[in-house]
């Protein structure tokens, strides 16, 4: 075949024209792209037997290097595999290349994303200046330039955007809830700080009381030995005052017992001596001894003496007289006669003074020993009480010991408070802190960041955007332009006196009165000559101006008024490019539409032909 | 007391006065004696160990030794110490000779005036006077009982 041309395949209806476009595509693409035909689905028609396969082999050249395209399809594989070889000078075929350089081979050819531009069913028109279907022109148009990339790229943006913004409100109810998290374990913090402060000056005041009430024990100790001893103290002094009182006692009988007896033991043996004499004389009559008057008186009242008890008589009472007289007479003397009385006890005196002195002395001695001994004591009782200090003892210890113990009580009920404050604020703190790092974790950046990325994302697609939006204002005003200068070019007569496309590259046509219409409004020739004009200027845009063209049944639902449009047109796009035309070969006697005119038909081809040399393909099953 | 015998007041010089006040100030066993009963021990001491006269007897006597005369009752013993002294000195152990009550009484004031002086040098001028005084006591009182 010509590396150039328009090549037309005919014949009748179910002949296989379609299924041949079908199978080069199938056999570039693996699937069926052209519908309307019988078991169009199905690469292999049911009425085949289950042995048979499906195989499609193509020869296509690529720059200066030949290959085989072959793909093979059975019952259970619709799809096959490529399988590409390259030929060499001498036609030999090659092994199979890889899969990667096989689907090389097919980009280089055309790629599957644009295939819909070059392959073209007879509702092509409808179906490339539509804005609904797959095959619209936006999306063809999206396809053949980086558009979709970047369209893509905005898209997946949107969503990375979506995510994060999603993430970010998420974030930021996190963030709320971390910042209050924060705020408790910060406060927790500073209530355990101010707990253990309490809890120290409470064990402070407790150390503080219960030393109070230590010393104060202490001091009650000592008060109560303190009590004591100054009893035994006071008992001791009682005692030695009691033996000082004896020892007095002693000292004034020993004293009384020598002033009253010392001259008695000098002179005890002068006065012995006087007694005696006394007595002698006495006896001599020279102090007669006095009888006592009244018992005289007596005596003689009685008639009985009253110192001897006998009867006396008159002789008695004689005698007593006499002696009366005489001692009366002797009147100097007489009082010595009491001497004797007086004396005659002298011995015994003594005697009884001795058993005096001596009962005191020793009695004195035992004192002076037993007062000793209180002394010495006393001395050790005063020592201690020196020791002790009195002067800190409480009016009222017992009182004192109370409030301190109570005190204590109070201070030991406050610390337990506290450490239990503690204890509470230490397990919110950690149960804040837990909470905190687990949304943190499950934040995996914080708020702040993720406004930071989401603000790169939107600049980045806002970027995107307004590089898709002057990227595709370019493209389509080429589109634009250069779809109305073949339009114009194919149509030199149109009535049209401007084209615009929108934003959904829909054509809007405006007539030289000013009145628009859309694509709706041309007829299928018209439409399909701007189709066609549209994918010469694409193609070109594109770099696939060679990519060859396949159009099924290109004259279908055209007014044999615009053949000869449609025939212009693709005989200016077959200056660079295969195109494959099918169409209807009606037999004689086959009912054509109305529409259709073979004659008209073949003698456009025929121009075609003269102008090509391109030569007619008759596909017969 | 018999009628028609008045005992005189005992008297002692002033200084034995002042040497008695000593001695009944001093502390020792015979503080605060009677001064009579002072007279009567420094009397038995000078003539137990018949101390030498003293002129100095004769200096001027103070009578204030007692307000209470010998004539009570109460002084009865006493008035025969007096006399025993007497009996064992200036009456020569004659009974015979001791019928003058008031000499008696100088011979007293005379050997209680040795007496005194005896103790102030033994019992006032003595550091041990009152201790040895008193052993003196004791050992005779232990001898003669």
């Amino acid at each position: 075949m010509k590396k150039t041309g328009v090549f037309f395949i005919y014949g009748d209806n179910g002949a296989g024209k379609t299924t041949l476009l079908n199978a080069i595509n199938w056999c570039l693409y693996g699937d069926i792209i052209f519908h309307g035909v019988e078991q169009a689905l199905e690469v292999k028609p049911n009425w085949a037997d289950e042995n048979d396969v499906t195989k499609v082999r193509l020869i296509i050249h690529d720059d200066d290097k030949k290959y085989q395209l072959s793909r093979v399809a059975s019952c259970y594989d619709n799809k096959g595999i490529l399988d590409a070889r390259e030929i060499d000078e001498k036609g030999n075929v090659g092994n199979s290349l890889s899969e990667i350089a096989s689907d090389a081979i097919v980009v280089r050819i055309l790629p599957m994303n644009i295939r819909n531009l070059f392959f073209l069913s007879e509702n092509f028109s409808n179906e490339i200046l539509g804005h609904k279907s797959t095959n619209s022109l936006k999306n063809n148009i999206y396809r053949v330039s980086e558009l979709e990339t970047i369209e893509n790229a905005i898209a997946h943006l949107a969503e990375t955007e979506s995510k994060l913004a999603a993430d970010h409100t998420k974030a930021l109810k996190d963030s709320d809830k971390i910042e209050k998290l924060t705020e408790t374990i910060d406060r927790a913090r500073v209530m355990i700080k101010e707990n253990e402060a309490a809890v120290e000056k409470a064990k402070n005041k407790i150390a503080e009381h219960e030393d109070s009430l230590t010393k104060l024990r202490n001091i009650l100790d000592n008060s109560q030995h303190t009590r004591e001893l100054q009893k035994q103290r006071d008992d001791y002094e009682a005692a030695i005052s009691t033996t000082d009182n004896e020892l007095a006692s002693c000292e004034a009988d020993i004293t009384e017992c020598m002033q009253k007896n010392y001259q008695k033991v000098l002179l005890i043996d002068g006065i012995e001596e006087y007694w005696n004499a006394l007595k002698a004389a006495n006896d001599a009559g020279i102090i007669p001894a006095p009888i006592n008057p009244k018992i005289i008186e007596q005596s003689k009242k009685i008639g009985i003496c009253a110192c001897c008890g006998e009867k006396i008589g008159e002789n008695q009472i004689a005698f007593m007289n006499e002696r009366q007289r005489q001692y009366e007479e002797i009147d100097k003397l007489k009082f010595l006669a009491d001497g004797i009385h007086e004396f005659s006890n002298m011995r015994a005196d003594i005697n009884d003074a001795w058993c005096i002195l001596r009962d005191a002395m020793d009695k004195q001695e035992r004192q002076a020993q037993i007062r000793a001994g209180f002394v010495e004591q006393l001395e050790l009782i005063r020592e201690k009480l020196d020791d002790i200090d009195e002067a800190n003892l409480p009016n009222n210890p017992e009182e004192r010991r109370r409030e301190i113990k109570a005190k204590i009580e109070k201070w030991e009920s406050r610390r337990r408070e506290y450490a239990q404050n503690i204890v509470d604020w230490t397990d919110a703190e950690n149960k804040a802190f837990a909470e905190r790092k687990r949304l943190m974790n499950s934040a995996g950046s914080d708020a702040q960041e993720l406004e930071k990325e989401l603000d790169k994302i939107k600049h980045l697609r806002d970027l995107l955007i307004t590089l898709r939006d002057e990227a595709e204002q370019l493209i389509r005003n080429r589109i634009k332009d250069g779809v109305w200068e073949s339009f114009k070019k194919i149509l030199p007569d149109t009535q049209f006196a401007e084209i615009s496309i929108d934003d959904n590259y829909t054509f809007n046509f405006i007539d030289k009165n000013g009145y628009s219409s859309t694509v709706s409004k041309l007829c299928v020739g018209e439409a399909k000559t701007l189709a066609l004009s549209l994918i010469s200027t694409l193609s070109n845009d594109i770099g696939y101006s060679d990519a060859p063209l396949f159009i099924d049944n290109l004259f279908a639902g055209i007014a044999t008024s615009h053949f000869g449009d449609i025939t212009h047109c693709v005989e200016s796009l077959s200056d660079k490019k295969q195109i494959f035309i099918t169409y209807l070969f009606a037999r004689d006697g086959a009912k054509v539409s109305s529409n259709f005119n073979p004659a008209v038909i073949k003698q456009n081809i025929h121009a075609i032909k003269d102008k090509s040399g391109i030569c007619f393909v008759e596909e017969d099953r | 007391m018999k009628k028609g015998i008045t005992w005189p007041t005992i008297r002692a010089t002033q200084a034995d006065k002042g040497i008695m006040d000593a001695i009944k100030s001093h502390d020792g066993r015979l503080k605060l004696i009677d001064s009579k009963d002072l007279m009567m021990i420094a009397a038995a001491l000078a003539v137990e160990y018949n101390l030498p006269y003293d002129s100095r007897i004769q200096d001027k006597m103070s009578d204030t030794i007692s307000y209470a005369n010998l004539n009570t009752p109460a002084y009865e013993e006493y008035r025969h110490f007096i006399s025993a002294i007497y009996f064992m000195t200036k009456a020569e152990k004659k009974v015979e000779n001791m019928k003058d009550v008031s000499d008696m009484v100088k011979n007293f004031e005379d050997y209680a005036h040795r007496g005194i002086l005896y103790l102030k040098d033994k019992y006032l001028d003595e550091k041990e006077g009152d201790s040895e005084l008193f052993m003196n006591f004791v050992e005779l009182l232990s001898s003669r009982s």
